[in-house]
């Protein structure tokens, strides 16, 4: 027997521990959560590095650019010929002669200009990774497509599709050269001398900075497109990727960005954002696959993102290194040459450098913009697209939706609860509280899909109706009960106990049947046209068929049934002492309600409404659907919105693992969990505040 | 002297006002599931097929959609004519305005053919081709033939179906000789067909998976087909991209979501809230689990997938991969969205529920039956086990029943850790290891949101989708009131202080 009541005394203990353990990983769970998201969205914090990799001796060499294969690079020697590193691949340069004067590549190495003995040629180059053996070895090519003697120019800059274009300064002047079928056609510009330039990589303009202007040039007509004055000698240029911003380095040190406009006819050149610095500006190099660039100054390099505005990162490097700046085609590595033919090489971890507090919060002034805004459009048909990561169109599109909500929902989900739990019967309650937490159930996919696909329509029909009966109803029922005031006692008692609830459903019944029989009657005569060209035309308001007003009807439909059963609760739990109080004193049921019930039970009908905000915040169902969701900044209700759980849900299944949109969404998620928390303790807060003023008389 | 007349104010403006909130909130409701109910009926109750001549000469037959006024002819009307045959007119839907209208009949003899592809078929038909014989229309045995061929083709195709899914690689040479001569029946029998406007069509009767007369049917047999359309609804694969066939799938995977999830939240939640309600002292660490509990109950849906995605799948899931599945890689197996995840997610969101009425159950046990059971020595767990328990059974059913509705129509969380449109599979099959738990999956609420908001064809869809949201509603309010039921029952248990 004792055995017996030893064993169990054993097991109750390992009950209560592995009890205890299942419980404890309720509070797990909840620290996973909360840790899991805050993982996700630290690396946004840490900035972009980068870091000294070494140096390397290749001997003389006029140019330099890292390969896609990772530790690889090929050079071109004066002798004329490229040299493949690691491996020593030679690569003949087809009708090449020493001495071998000039040489440049377009931004992303795809052409090659060499100005040597015979005049000048444009090669092609195709670069491979191909698989020897086990090994991976970078396989270069070089097709001659233009060869020609033009004479003596500098060449400045290479760019072009099919056909390359060249950009040179000859004599005190402008030369622009097109290979066109294997040889070059040269014209000549009396422009202001070029000190750099840059070609876009169709081939169509180029932007070429002389001493004191920067000219937007049309090289397919020979003329000048735009121009603007420069306060400082440019240095270096360059476009970002995508072709939209110019980037311009001068003797200052100042780099400037600029963008070409529209402008009536013709186009205009605006600065649109600068970053100054210490020492001239000796080469700038775009990143080959988002909107950062590289600075090299003397003595340090610089990491800078156009769309943060901002230097992310800087290393300081030997004086001598001062050109030949590239970045590797994979973003990983940047390089820099001194004149020696010493190389050094830098590994690169970018990070997310267009996502900064600046970026998510601020107003930014994108690509193709004219002002600085707040926008969010994370993805564009290709990486040469800004992503704009604003989180506030989000943000104010959740606090509008929940907005528009509690907007019907509070008073009702409120007006409700006061009826049920204070002049219903017992009997009946007990009917109704079940029916609206059933109510509570209904799917949010549901009432978005009814919304969305029955109701908006309908609404959109209807709208001057539906106002009209907002309108009429709480009119008719506040003069109903005016006159019904007016009665002897007897009957209004009488009244109370039998006829209320037949007359106040009634009289809704009415006010919606005048509203549909009126509608069509005072709309064409107070807005001719119909109310929503009325509004259109007059107001520039244009009306979206899913809008701010259905979603925030169905959210609030969602939200009710909590808003009414915590109120509810709230007024029920009031000691009817202090109703029966009031009544003794001879206050009417609805005064006594309303005086003495009510503010008893502000403590929970706040956190019912708080509740209730915190839910219509965090639904992402009903807004997807019924919303139109369009990340536009507008309180009108009549527009659409996008909150941040509906964008978490649409956008997060498309983000690649790691990428900067995945971690944007990931902390607009972790926003919205800081929120609810925040919610729940205001709520709590305020319960507790309230109830030590108005609950002491329990 | 008389008293002064006595003026109390009843705030009756104010009640009303009070009153006619609360009537506006359940008619609401009442107005939602009216709104679905109808949809439902609407789109699935069969409809006379009915053939519009217009004045261009031009003949049209169809199934009418609603009537509406015409926007180009003030004061006229027009009708959404259903005209189906998808792969010859490229669009199911035409308005035919009322005006141009010079004759409109019923034709007897006019059928609609529900087909595997391409949608249905609206036309006559003129000529039947099988086992090398003719028969037309007019032959006594023609509506005979036409019925049992169609039987026989429609057996046929779900047999080869079956049979070509179940071939994987090595087919055996049985199994080939059976699709050939399947495939041999099948192209054995023709249906040559007329539309309205007179353009013939020659189809093979396995493209058909019914036929039928609506002209010809009385109120009786529509309602059979009504009934008959709900039960295919319910119980067959869907078509054409989820706007047609039936929602089985998509029931199958709810359920079986809900089943995975119910393991992991069951014992999850009923043994915290025993240790809640039983072995809690007053300490931070209690505090902490109920503060947790109560985090859980207001976290967003969607922040629950944001986190099931970032450490269920990806981070878990690739562990997984990279320890068991390192040969698919760089395919993911579990590091992808799945059943398994889906489910652990649910479980998180739904905790709260079944913690806080399996407290309330717990409570059930009146006081005088625990000490009753400890006076005679039993031990803390054993008091749990064989006395409290008992009582505390309906509470934890209606916490079970309450998650069960909850995640039947979740579908944030979801669409993040594993939901897909259409699933090529299901969780639970045949073949071996049976239990496929990192399948994607269908589910009921998704494929409301899909078909609603993501289909080529939401038109010819709406019946689905107003189906498909009755069913889930109607599961879900019949999910919540058997807990209202429970509840109830406990709560008298406890008043009445006995079993």
């Amino acid at each position: 027997m004792a055995e017996a009541r030893e064993k169990a005394r054993r097991a109750d203990r390992l009950a209560a521990a592995a009890i205890a353990a299942v419980a404890s990983l309720v509070l797990v769970a909840v620290f996973l959560l909360f840790l899991y998201l805050v993982r996700e969205v630290w690396p946004l914090l840490r900035s972009p590095r980068i870091v000294h990799g070494g140096q390397f001796e290749q001997g003389k060499v006029l140019l330099a650019r890292p390969g896609e294969l990772s530790g690889s690079l090929w050079v071109l020697r004066e002798e004329g010929t490229l040299e493949i590193s690691p491996g020593g691949q030679l690569v003949g340069l087809e009708g090449v002669q020493s001495p071998v004067r000039q040489a440049l590549t377009d931004r992303w190495g795809r052409w090659l200009g060499v100005v040597h003995g015979a005049g000048f040629s444009a090669f092609r180059l195709r670069s491979q990774v191909r698989f020897q053996g086990q090994d991976r070895v970078l396989e270069l090519r070089a097709r001659t497509v233009v060869f020609g003697d033009p004479g003596d120019f500098e060449l400045l800059a290479l760019g072009g599709e099919e056909d390359p274009v060249a950009v040179g300064r000859w004599g005190q002047g402008l030369c622009v050269l097109k290979g066109r079928s294997g040889s070059w056609e040269a014209q000549s510009f009396s422009q202001p001398p070029p000190r750099v330039a840059v070609v876009e990589g169709r081939g169509g303009r180029a932007w070429i900075a002389a001493a004191d202007t920067l000219v937007l040039w049309d090289l397919e007509r020979g003329t000048r497109l735009a121009s603007a004055p420069l306060s400082s000698s440019p240095t270096s240029i360059t476009l970002l990727l995508g072709d939209l911003t110019c980037v311009l380095g001068a003797e200052d040190g100042s780099v400037t960005l600029w963008e070409a406009y529209p402008s009536g006819e013709g186009w205009v050149l605006e600065q649109k954002g600068k970053f100054t610095g210490g020492s001239p500006v000796q080469a700038l190099a775009p990143s080959p696959r988002d909107k950062s660039f590289a600075i090299l100054r003397q003595g340090v390099l610089e990491l800078a993102n156009l769309t943060s505005r901002k230097v992310a990162a800087q290393v300081p490097l030997p004086q001598r290194a001062d050109r030949l700046l590239t970045f590797s085609p994979r973003l990983d590595g940047l390089l820099v040459g001194e004149p020696s033919g010493r190389l050094h090489r830098f590994a690169v971890q970018l990070g997310h450098p267009e996502v900064t507090l600046g970026t998510l919060f601020g107003r930014v002034r994108y690509e193709g913009y004219r002002e600085a805004s707040w926008v969010w459009q994370s993805t564009g048909g290709s990486n040469a697209f800004e992503s704009k990561y604003s989180l506030v169109p989000l943000i104010l599109g959740s606090i509008k939706g929940a907005f528009y909500a509690m907007l019907f929902s509070g008073p009702l989900g409120l007006l409700a609860a006061i009826y049920t739990s204070q002049f219903l019967s017992q009997r009946t309650r007990g009917v109704v509280k079940p029916v609206v937490e059933l109510l509570a159930g209904v799917p949010s996919v549901v009432v978005g899909f009814v919304a969305a696909l029955v109701l908006a329509p309908w609404v959109a029909k209807h709208i001057f109706l539906i106002l009209l009966a907002l309108v009429f109803i709480p009119l008719l029922l506040v003069t109903w009960g005016v006159l019904v005031e007016r009665l002897p006692r007897p009957l209004q008692l009488a009244y109370e106990r039998r006829w209320e609830a037949l007359a106040t459903g009634g009289l809704v019944a009415l006010a919606i049947f005048g509203s549909a029989t009126l509608g069509p009657v005072l709309e064409p005569w107070l807005f001719p046209g119909g109310f929503l060209s009325f509004l259109h035309d007059r107001w520039g308001v244009s009306y979206d068929q899913r809008n701010a007003l259905v979603a925030g009807f169905a959210l609030g439909f969602a939200v009710l049934p909590l808003i009414f059963s915590v109120a509810e609760e709230a007024l029920s739990n009031v000691p009817p002492s202090l109703l029966n109080a009031a009544l003794s004193l001879g206050a009417s049921r609805a005064k006594a309600v309303a005086t003495v019930v009510v503010p008893a039970a502000a403590p929970g009908l706040l956190a019912a409404l708080l509740l209730g905000f915190g839910r219509a915040v965090g639904e992402t169902m009903i807004v997807l659907m019924a919303s139109g969701n369009t990340p536009i900044l507008s309180f009108s209700p009549f527009s659409g919105m996008r909150t941040l759980s509906a964008c978490i849900a649409v956008e997060l299944p498309e983000a690649a693992y790691g990428e900067s949109l995945y971690r944007v969404l990931m902390l607009a998620a972790l926003l919205l969990f800081l929120f609810a928390l925040a919610i729940n303790l205001l709520g709590q807060v305020v319960a507790r505040r309230l109830s030590a003023r108005f609950g002491g008389l329990r | 002297m008389s008293a002064p007349p006595v003026r109390v104010s009843e705030g009756l403006p104010s009640r009303a006002i009070a009153f006619a909130a609360l009537v506006v909130a359940l008619a609401l409701m009442a107005g939602m599931l009216l709104v679905v109910v109808v949809g439902t009926a609407h789109g699935f109750w069969p409809r006379k097929l009915v053939a519009f001549t217009l004045a261009d000469g031009s003949e049209l037959l169809g199934e009418p959609w609603g009537e509406e006024p015409d926007p180009q002819a003030p004061g006229n009307r027009r009708v959404r004519l259903k005209v189906g045959n998808r792969d010859l007119l490229g669009q199911d839907f035409v308005f035919v305005r009322l005006a141009e209208v010079v004759a409109e009949a019923y034709p007897q003899d006019a059928v609609v053919l529900e087909r595997w592809e391409y949608g249905n078929f609206y036309g006559f038909p003129v000529l039947l081709k099988y086992d090398g014989r003719e028969v037309a229309p007019g032959d006594p045995q023609f509506e005979q033939a036409l019925t049992a061929q169609l039987a026989k083709a429609y057996r046929i195709t779900k047999r080869f179906a079956t049979l070509r899914a179940r071939i994987t690689t090595a087919p055996s040479e049985e199994e080939l000789a059976e699709l050939n001569t399947l495939a041999a029946h099948l192209s054995s029998c023709n249906l040559t067909l007329r539309t309205a406007s007179g353009v013939t069509k020659e189809i093979t009767c396995g493209e058909v998976v019914r036929l039928w007369r609506p002209n010809r049917m009385g109120l009786g047999a529509q309602t059979l087909e009504f009934i008959r359309r709900l039960w295919q609804f319910l119980f067959s694969e869907p078509r054409e991209a989820n706007t047609e066939g039936g929602i089985f799938p998509a029931l199958f995977g709810t359920a079986f979501l809900v089943m995975l999830m119910t393991v992991f939240v069951v014992p999850l939640g009923v043994l915290t809230a025993v240790y809640l309600r039983e072995y809690a002292k007053d300490n931070a660490f209690t505090r902490g689990v109920r503060m947790a509990v109560s985090t859980l109950a207001g976290v967003p849906s969607i922040v629950f997938g944001a986190f099931g995605l970032a450490f269920f799948v990806y981070q878990v899931g690739g562990a997984v991969d990279r320890l068991f599945f390192a040969a698919n890689l760089p395919t993911p197996t579990f590091g992808t969205g799945g059943v398994l995840w889906a489910s652990l997610t649910m479980a998180l969101l739904t905790l709260p529920v079944v913690v806080v009425a399996s407290e309330e159950g717990l409570s059930a046990a009146p006081p005088e039956v625990r000490d009753g059971a400890r006076a005679l020595g039993a031990t803390r767990w054993e008091t749990l086990r064989r006395v409290v328990f008992p009582y505390a059974k309906p509470g934890i059913l209606t916490g079970v029943i309450l998650a069960v509705a909850r995640a039947a129509g979740e579908v944030a969380p979801l669409m993040l850790t594993g939901v897909v449109k259409l699933a090529p599979s299901l969780p639970l099959d045949g073949t071996p290891p049976f239990l496929h738990l990192e399948r994607k999956f269908m589910h009921l609420g998704f494929h409301i949101y899909d078909v609603g908001f993501q289909s080529p064809n939401i038109e010819a869809a709406r019946p689905m989708i107003f189906a498909t949201t009755l069913v889930l509603l109607l599961l879900v309010v019949v999910l919540n009131l058997l807990a209202l039921i429970f509840r109830n029952k406990a709560r008298k248990a406890l008043e009445g202080g006995v079993l």
